[in-house]
């Protein structure tokens, strides 16, 4: 039982992934002070997750590491040339009486408003190996940080693309006693088979008799080979993933040859659609790894020029030197814009006629596929019956007008090879049209695909997740807080944030503790500088003045000196007599103002307990909410 | 009308153009040796697999041998330039392009010595795990199951390390049941911003045919290329 995985409980490990992104910004600071303070906050953060979910205490000793801290802004390292494909929290937690001596790695995925098309090329064509690199990066500076490291045990989670590189170090070095993944990017063969040396070495063996080559070996086969290997290895054991039938993710997992390792356990999170799994499993293997190869040529045109860099390099049409000419302002700056750059263009039209035709190829194996692809969103629920017809008309209409853009490039060749100017000329405004036509067709697409889309990354978020898990247990989730559902007194169904409620009892109460102490204070100081000041100062005169009066000798100089009329040298003082009486200003009755006070404090105080006091009684769980509120993280 | 001036007005550039991009195709014709190989027609390339492969050929910077034996090979990034062996043959599914990185995989296979070898070469640019070498030779050596040390080697221009590893593979029924592994890390001395991460794997293929697998040569062969190992931006600058 001893250094088990203190975040076993699925939830926390959810949440703690949620929590983990919305700190990404925060992070991102340079100054010491102001690192320790978010770490603070981070780690009060996980200390209230773990016990709204377990009603337990996390041990007092935890460490928070950044991996923006440790490797974006290590010292040791040049900043300015960094790029690092991982961003990802370590938390550290020590405890020598109960055994606890454990570091969870919390990995970065990617979140909805990122490129998604961006991480589709990695996902789709096989990620770099340098997201790997990067993350094994990250964890040997943690160990690095950790000074305990006999029976440390050490456990990743992670969400979308972050499950690809823990899952990769999971493989390749067996580096956690266990992974989480949630809604994650599965790896592919031709990623593990570019980073995992001792894979290929296998791989190589057992079929070097029967292929030459690596790329021989029939891809049903080598993924079956691969997943042997990496089973006896004994890696994949450790391995749970929690993956939502409605994950975009989980309805590509089954095509371009990625490879699903470890337990899997399945959730429906929204119960109107069904997920794309079964459309994308639909279409063949091969017509998939026909796309990737030609796709994967211009991956790095896509990273370094996006869309237009994408299209420049897969058609030759340049799209910024076209704008280029319809962006300057008037006849003779567009005339000069285009002598300009006459050589760009003539390069242009070269290449066009050498790619356009692959180009076209693919994008008509592509289409062919789209009705099947529609009609499945229609079918598991993204789509109208409106839409559906809308969607197939207009993707039907890009198509032709591809089709038409093919004939009228090749008629246009042929005209200039002819030196028909004027036909020419007329197949250029002809290209010109079908290029708007396609794009006026690409924005109704656009209209009308948003709100399935939307559906679709929605059933990739963590959130529907966690809800779906809960949703027997009356417990929802919103913003990183944790919601009750109780009964009103009419019976209506009332969601009770809890973590909201507790921070407004927590601070509530704090303000009502200072105000206390505030009056306390305020009653100290005045008994101190007011009525004991008074008396002890009015004592000391008195002392003064029995001494003045039993020793009048004493004063003789004193009142010689005040006094020169007084008397000749010689003269003595027999008696002093002092009349004595001792006035203060008119002060009010102190304690009234202090019973006032300490009344208000009062209030202040039964109006925020019964607050905490009407939500648990709404509750029947009332020890546990009771815990809750008495936390301080 | 004004659209209709401007595609006027590029149609007849084009058409200017079209005469000038004629000249230029028969001027290179004439210069021969300005050609890339890969716009060449296979028969006129040299008759071994680096050349005669398509995909292969797209690597290659000129059809002279640099060494017996061996071509210049080019990345795609245009990063680096190494000697690559005349019967290696591009891998595709080892290889890739992107913006920080770039793979290069091939298999050569000599059928008379029964050697079949694979290698892999990774190009990294502006990563952060490039900046200390003791992490980047621990990733290596975690993606070899490697605790050995690394011999390391300087040429005028980098730093190399190399780690080596025999391999023998019990439970497989084979004859050659082992294999010959080489591993390390090249670095530019004049930068540490790039680097290349290579492997090399050697092994006998066929059980009966005899195999002349010899650890030295094979080792030369690695240092061959990788000392060849040249950072193309550095140099430029």
């Amino acid at each position: 039982m001893t250094n088990v995985d203190i975040f076993a409980n699925e939830k926390v490990k959810l949440r703690l992934i949620q929590l983990e992104y919305t700190y990404k910004q925060e992070f991102n600071v340079t100054d010491p002070s102001e690192l320790e303070k978010v770490k603070e906050r981070f780690e009060a953060d996980v200390r209230r997750i773990y016990m709204e979910e377990t009603h337990l205490e996390l041990p007092k000793h935890i460490e928070i590491y950044s991996s923006n801290e440790l490797i974006k802004q290590n010292k040791d390292l040049d900043s300015s040339v960094v790029h690092s494909g991982y961003d990802g929290t370590a938390i550290y937690i020590e405890d020598e009486t109960n055994q606890v001596n454990q570091v969870h790695i919390i990995s970065q995925g990617s979140q909805e408003q990122e490129d998604w098309i961006y991480n589709g090329f990695g996902l789709f064509l096989g990620m770099d190996v340098g997201q790997y690199e990067a993350a094994k990066q990250f964890t040997i500076e943690v160990n690095q940080k950790i000074d305990l490291t006999e029976n440390l045990k050490s456990y990743a989670m992670g969400h979308s693309l972050a499950n690809n590189n823990q899952v990769m170090l999971q493989l390749i070095n067996g580096e956690f006693d266990g992974v989480y993944g949630v809604n994650g990017a599965q790896v592919s063969v031709k990623h593990l088979l570019k980073a995992d040396f001792e894979l290929r070495d296998y791989i190589i063996q057992v079929t070097k008799k029967e292929y030459v080559s690596i790329e021989d070996i029939p891809p049903e086969k080598l993924k079956a080979e691969i997943i042997k290997y990496y089973e006896d290895k004994g890696v994949t054991s450790n391995i749970t993933q929690r993956i939502s039938y409605d994950d975009p993710l989980y309805g590509v997992s089954g095509k371009a040859d990625f490879i699903t390792f470890g337990t899997v356990n399945m959730a429906d999170t929204n119960l109107e659609v069904e997920g794309i799994r079964n459309i994308l499993d639909s279409i063949p293997d091969d017509k998939v790894r026909a796309i990737q190869s030609y796709l994967r040529n211009y991956e790095a045109d896509y990273e370094e020029g996006g869309l237009n860099g994408f299209v420049k390099a897969s058609t030759g049409i340049d799209i910024d030197l076209i704008e280029s000419v319809m962006n300057a302002d008037g006849f003779f700056a567009k005339a000069g814009v285009v002598i300009n750059r006459k050589d760009d263009l003539i390069a242009m039209v070269s290449k066009v006629s050498n790619n356009l035709p692959a180009f076209i190829d693919m994008f008509h194996k592509t289409m062919e596929g789209s009705d099947l692809f529609i009609d499945g969103l229609a079918k598991n629920g993204y789509l109208d019956k409106d839409s559906q017809a809308k969607v197939k008309t207009e993707l039907r209409q890009v198509d032709q007008h591809v089709s038409n853009i093919e004939e009228q490039f090749n008629q246009l060749m042929q005209h200039l090879e002819d030196k028909e100017y004027k036909k020419a000329y007329d197949t250029i405004v002809d290209i010109w049209n079908e290029y708007q036509a396609i794009r006026d067709a690409l924005g109704v697409l656009q209209e009308e695909l948003e709100k399935p889309l939307e559906a679709i990354t929605e059933g990739h978020s963590i959130l529907p997740l966690l809800n779906a898990l809960s949703s027997l247990e009356g417990i929802s989730y919103s913003n990183g807080d944790i919601c009750y559902t109780g009964k009103s007194s009419s019976g209506e169904e009332i969601k009770w944030n809890i973590s909201s409620a507790v921070r407004i009892y927590q601070q509530g109460m704090k303000i009502v503790e200072d105000m206390e102490d505030s009056i306390r204070s305020y009653e100290r100081i005045y008994k101190n500088e007011i009525e004991d000041d008074f008396l002890t100062k009015k004592q000391r005169l008195i002392r003064e003045i029995h001494h003045i009066e039993s020793n009048p000798s004493d004063y003789l100089w004193d009142f010689q000196f005040l006094l020169p009329n007084l008397g000749n040298l010689g003269s003595k003082i027999e008696k002093i007599d002092v009349h004595e009486s001792f006035y203060t200003a008119p002060l009010p009755d102190n304690s009234n103002i202090l019973t006032e006070l300490k009344k208000q404090a009062t209030e202040n105080r039964r109006f925020i307990e019964e607050i905490r006091g009407s939500i648990e009684s709404l509750f029947e769980k009332e020890e546990m909410i009771s815990q809750l509120f008495d936390f301080k993280g | 009308m004004n659209k209709a001036l401007i595609i006027l007005s590029t149609v007849t550039v084009l058409l200017g153009g079209c005469g000038v991009k004629n000249d230029e195709a028969n001027h290179t014709q004439a210069g021969e040796e300005q050609k890339a190989p890969k716009d060449m027609d296979a028969k006129e390339l040299p008759q071994v697999t680096a050349f005669q492969d398509e995909a292969t050929r797209e690597y290659m910077v000129a059809t002279e041998e640099e060494e017996p034996g061996y071509y210049l090979l080019e990345s795609k990034s245009k990063k680096i330039r190494m000697l690559f062996p005349e019967e290696g043959k591009y891998v595709d599914l080892l290889s890739s392009y992107s913006k920080n990185e770039e793979s290069i995989g091939f298999d050569e296979y000599d059928k008379e010595a029964n050697i079949l070898m694979n290698g892999q070469i990774n190009y990294y640019y502006g990563q952060s795990f490039l900046q200390k070498t003791d992490t980047m030779l621990e990733i290596i050596s975690g993606k070899n199951s490697y605790s050995g040390e690394y011999q390391s080697e300087n040429t005028d221009d980098t730093e190399m390390y190399l780690g080596y590893k025999k391999s023998t593979f019990d439970n497989l029924d084979s004859k050659y049941n082992y294999s010959y592994r080489y591993f390390g890390f090249v670095k530019p001395n004049q930068s540490e911003n790039e680097g290349v991460e290579y492997s090399f794997i050697f092994t006998c293929k066929d059980d009966n045919q005899p195999c002349s697998l010899d650890e030295k040569d094979a080792r030369d062969k690695v240092k061959k290329m990788i000392s060849s190992i040249q950072f193309i931006s550095k140099k430029e600058e």
